[in-house]
């Protein structure tokens, strides 16, 4: 009973420092829940949809005239393969979407029957109930392309067949699990069968490399097989090798793995920050407890007076945050709720799946109990001086003095009074200060380490850094690829346009490495490529690997890789290894006379990077009247932009709610900090105002206090930033080929975390010190 | 001499369980310059709230405090800080020493904020007074590291360094042992004869005996006055004689 008496009455007299601690559980608690249940949601309903969807575990589309009976019958009758499924398809990589040229690689196939697919509602917020099957016209749409192209339901698309062209308008949104994420390269859409067969017949008037027919086939594995899909894929091809005939082949593991990568990526980099704000926690927790047991080292002593035990004071301690925290995680998994119904649908846009909007509570459950444990052993070592508090000692009034000399003290200068006494007052108990520099520091490294992540993806110079081509102008044949002449005449027209850094003449298809498909990209010049060990593959029997591959495979410079495309086989020789963002980080890559060996011939892809991105216009101008009969020309002083347009809007949006918690912890840190000061602190700031300070001043002279203290929070965050950030991004991002991530610091990347750090512990120090104002002189006098 | 404050019609009432405690009633007064003013009284006499309200630290209900022309009672916080840092000076029965600072930057922190010399100069006459104070060796400890004396001592050098109108003092000597507090009351006195006005409230007699003006205050009306000449040491016992039989006829 007494422990419940005092444990109400310090609640009470501190509802300030455990309102705050309450609150800032809260959040971490609600954010946690939310994280993992959207991450959680996220997987399942990819999981789901692939289920509805029955969808196979290898996925493959190859050209119709190669997939030739005997190829399909050696898979059929492979003692792994379950069964097989084909779905004829034609393959589409250019058409005009609302006028504008779209060249992302499309399967387009017949809808027999709507029973069989989910479809979205426009805002892709739920399924619908009925669908209409689909007009002549109509077309279904898998949400990946609305989010690549901003198209919406009723916009025109048009493309040219040999036989004619066709117009059809979107008719609606299809759930498609396979190729329907904005992250994966091939997309599918549906059309009525009726228009697929007409369609299907003026695609066989002219076959080419951008319109022909393809089928789709579905591998099942069979249930027995105890191999991993990787490993099987790779032991089917191996032994029929119906990849090496394949545009692509992708098992369900990786296309789902692609489909909630950057879902996974953003929710993880999240759930982090979020667990450091659970860290923070902790530590205003633990640095209170030792404030309060100093302050009330009277109370404790008369307590102990009393015939209170060591034991009962902890237990009293221990009630009182612990508490606290139970009431905050509880209040925080509730407060969840309505966010996850906000925001359960975010990366829909990306996944072009619905998500489902449950509370998962598997994983947010046992990290806040683990956290809670931790608080527990927190509060157990911080109480533990407790037991040296002597009745006597504290009855008598002997504690020790709060303030000692040290090295840091500098002089009060009277032409700087302000921040000398601001100074003062930090370096006389640094040791009051250090959770808030700590916890400054911690934001800051935070901080500036997502936006590296968001400069890295907006800097031409950091993609390039991290292998990514990029080109202001980009030259594409319609259907054939260049001819040497062409090369020629190219390279010239540009070297007289304008200063060009880099150009290149590339081609990219998938080949088997080893029994595996993986994308090769060819270049008709590799002397560019910069490697992060060995060198440029410059001979005809070479190929560079990935830093990914090269890990996953275990490979290294030196050693030699089978590669096959459809008939031909060739071993090579792995002259060195580069970073590269495509395909996840899973390619290689080999120079022209290589690739002839494996009959990969020619180019139908030219880029030019420009030394000055002002010139783009000028050299697209000048491809544009030379080649745009011919040839597609794309001047994009951005080149990345719209690839890049959603990860560049989700990593903003996450800088957005990191800096938006990240205030709200400066809130209450500096808050609970500055009322505990300023009780300490009481009696001189009578005294100043007893000498003639005015309460604006020393709320002034209290907020430059704390912004020093952000200043060398800052300074330690940024210093931490700079040694650890970079090696941070790289083990975060890794899963999307990202190993040496170059992110350059700069004042876009400094300003914003600098700023309201700064800004945020000057300001709410001021705010917070509005009680000066009630301090009054006459409390120093002793009636 | 001429007044350099002066109270007029003061009055201060407290709330207190529904209704008014009325601690100054209509107290009319004038402090002389160059004069050495003691206030005495018993406790809850209002004497301290007296203090408070001539030196504007509180303010009175109704009434005036003038300074050159200007009331307190009607001054803004901003106002009231200016007199603080340029016109009044303090002193404590508890010293109140800024605890993180030197003894030295106690006294220059106070002079900085006049801003009527360079702190160059500020510096220097910090050092002079603490030296004048005798502290001058442990200019540069904290507070808590000298005796209680040696703190008064400085909280004086704080508290005239600034050249201020008037000194307040409130018990001053009240925290202090006997041989400390001889000395402080040395230092004002010497203060007052180098013509610094001198508004002290006091219980002790001791201290009481260096003012040569006595007012007492009961029931928040002075109701007794006292001129003596400036304090000379020779003529403390018939000085003492003076005050006691004074006080004894205030019903002390």
């Amino acid at each position: 009973m007494e422990i419940l008496t005092l444990l109400r009455a310090n609640v009470k007299r501190k509802k300030g420092t455990f309102f705050g601690i309450l609150f800032l559980m809260i959040l971490v608690a609600a954010l946690l829940t939310m994280l993992f249940s959207i991450k959680k949601n996220v997987t399942k309903s990819i999981d789901e949809a692939y289920i509805e969807a029955k969808a196979g575990d290898v996925f493959m589309n190859i050209p119709a005239e190669r997939l030739t009976p005997e190829l399909l019958n050696s898979v059929k009758e492979h003692p792994l393969v379950d069964h097989v499924e084909t779905m004829d398809a034609i393959l589409m990589r250019k058409r005009y979407i609302r006028g504008k040229e779209d060249n992302e690689s499309w399967l387009i196939v017949p809808l027999n029957d709507v029973v069989t697919h989910q479809f979205a509602d426009d805002s892709f917020s739920s399924y619908k109930d009925h669908v209409d099957p689909l007009s002549e016209t109509g077309i279904y749409f898998p949400q990946g392309i609305s989010t690549n192209t901003g198209c919406k339901t009723g916009d025109e698309i048009r493309f040219l067949t040999r036989g004619g062209e066709y117009t059809f308008q979107i008719q609606g949104f299809v759930v498609e699990p396979v190729c329907g994420s904005s992250m994966v390269g091939w997309k599918t859409v549906y059309v009525s069968p009726e228009t697929f067969e007409k369609l299907a017949a003026d695609v066989d008037k002219g076959h080419s490399e951008f319109l022909g027919r393809v089928t789709i086939v579905y591998l099942y594995k069979k249930a027995d097989c105890d191999m991993n899909l990787r490993e099987f894929a790779k032991k089917i091809n191996l032994d029929t090798g119906i990849q090496n005939y394949s545009y692509s082949a992708e098992t369900s593991t990786q296309m789902k793995y692609y489909t909630g990568l950057f879902s996974d990526i953003i929710c993880s980099i999240m759930i982090v920050f979020a667990i450091i704000l659970a860290v923070v926690v902790v530590i205003i927790m633990a640095h209170n407890i030792s404030v309060t047991i100093e302050e009330s080292y009277t109370e404790l002593g008369i307590l102990k007076a009393q015939g209170f035990t060591k034991g009962k004071i902890r237990l009293l301690y221990t009630l009182m945050y612990m508490l606290t925290q139970l009431l905050g995680a509880i209040i925080g998994t509730v407060v969840a709720i309505p966010l996850i119904h906000q925001f359960g649908n975010i990366f829909q846009p990306i996944t072009g799946i619905i998500a489902k909007k449950t509370v998962d509570l598997s994983m947010s459950i046992p990290i806040l109990l683990l956290f809670m444990v931790i608080s527990f052993l927190v509060i157990l070592l911080a109480t533990r001086k407790i037991g040296k508090i002597s009745p006597v000692k504290a009855l008598t009034g002997e504690t020790r003095d709060v303030y000692f000399d040290n090295l840091l003290t500098a002089p009060v200068s009277g032409k700087r009074l302000s921040l000398s006494l601001a100074y003062r007052q930090f370096s006389s108990n640094k040791k009051r200060y250090f959770v808030a520099i700590f916890i400054c520091a911690l934001l800051m490294f935070f901080m500036l380490t997502v936006n590296l992540m968001a400069s890295s993806v907006r800097s031409k110079s950091a993609l390039e850094a991290m292998g990514a081509v990029l080109c202001e102008v980009e030259v594409r044949s319609k259907e054939t690829n260049f001819t040497e002449k062409e090369m020629e005449e190219f390279e010239k027209l540009a070297a007289e346009t304008a200063k060009v850094e880099n150009e290149y003449f590339i081609r990219s298809e998938y080949v088997s490495l080893n029994g595996e498909t993986i994308q090769c990209q060819i270049r008709k010049d590799v002397s560019s490529l910069k490697t992060v060990s060995g060198r440029a593959p410059l001979y005809d029997n070479e190929v560079a690997l990935s830093t990914i591959l090269r890990d996953e495979l275990k490979l290294s410079v030196g050693d030699k890789v089978t590669v096959a495309r459809r008939e031909f086989e060739e071993e090579y020789v792995i002259s060195g290894i580069y970073t590269t963002t495509n395909d996840t980080g899973r390619q290689f890559l080999m120079g022209g006379e290589a690739a002839e060996k494996i009959e990969a011939t020619g180019y139908s892809w030219y880029g030019i990077s420009l030394a000055d991105i002002e010139d783009t216009d000028k050299m697209g101008e000048a491809f544009r009247s030379a080649y745009g009969d011919k040839y597609s020309v794309d001047a994009n002083k951005d080149p990345l932009g719209s690839e890049v347009k959603e990860i560049r809007t989700a990593v903003d949006a996450m800088r957005y709610v990191i800096y938006v918690f990240s205030i709200l912890f400066v809130l209450v840190v500096v808050s609970m900090i500055c009322s505990r000061v300023f009780s300490q602190e009481r009696r001189d700031l009578g005294i100043y105002k007893a000498v003639g300070f005015t309460s604006g001043k020393l709320r002034f002279q209290f907020a430059l206090r704390f912004f020093l203290i952000s200043i060398i929070g800052s300074a330690i965050g940024l210093a931490c930033s700079i040694a650890f950030s970079q090696k941070t991004l790289n083990t975060m991002l890794r899963s999307v080929g990202v190993t040496d991530i170059a992110a350059p610091y700069s004042t876009e990347t400094l300003l914003i975390p600098v700023v309201l750090l700064l800004a945020g512990f000057f300001i709410f120090a001021y705010l917070v010190s509005r009680r000066i104002k009630k301090v009054e002189i006459r409390e120093l006098v002793i009636e | 001499m001429s007044s350099i404050l002066t109270a007029k019609d003061l009055c201060k009432s407290f709330a207190h369980n529904g209704g008014q405690v009325h601690v100054l009633q209509h107290v009319n007064l004038e402090i002389n310059e160059g004069d050495f003013t003691v206030v005495m009284g018993a406790s809850g006499s209002g004497k301290s709230t007296l203090l408070y309200a001539l030196s504007g630290m509180d303010k009175a209900t109704s009434g005036q405090v003038l300074l050159n022309g200007k009331d307190l009672v009607k001054m803004k916080e901003k106002e009231l800080a200016d007199l603080r840092s340029h016109d009044f000076g303090f002193i404590f029965q508890q010293m109140h020493l800024v605890s993180n600072l030197t003894l030295l930057e106690n006294v220059a922190v106070a002079g900085y904020l006049s801003h009527t010399r360079p702190a160059k100069e500020v510096k220097e006459k910090a050092e002079n007074l603490l030296e004048k104070m005798g502290v001058a060796d442990v200019k540069d400890h904290r507070p808590s590291q000298v005796s209680g004396g040696e703190q008064q001592r400085c909280a004086i050098a704080r508290a005239i360094v600034h050249d201020p109108k008037i000194l307040f003092a409130d018990e001053p000597t009240g925290a202090l042992n006997r041989k400390n507090t001889k000395e402080v009351l040395d230092l004002m006195t010497d203060l007052n004869r180098n013509g610094q006005s001198i508004l002290m409230v006091t219980h002790d007699l001791r201290a009481a005996l260096r003012g040569n003006r006595l007012l007492y205050i009961e029931d928040g009306s002075v109701i007794g006055e006292l001129t003596l000449p400036p304090y000379e040491k020779e003529d403390e016992k018939s000085r003492e004689t003076q005050v006691n039989s004074w006080l004894t006829s205030m019903k002390w």
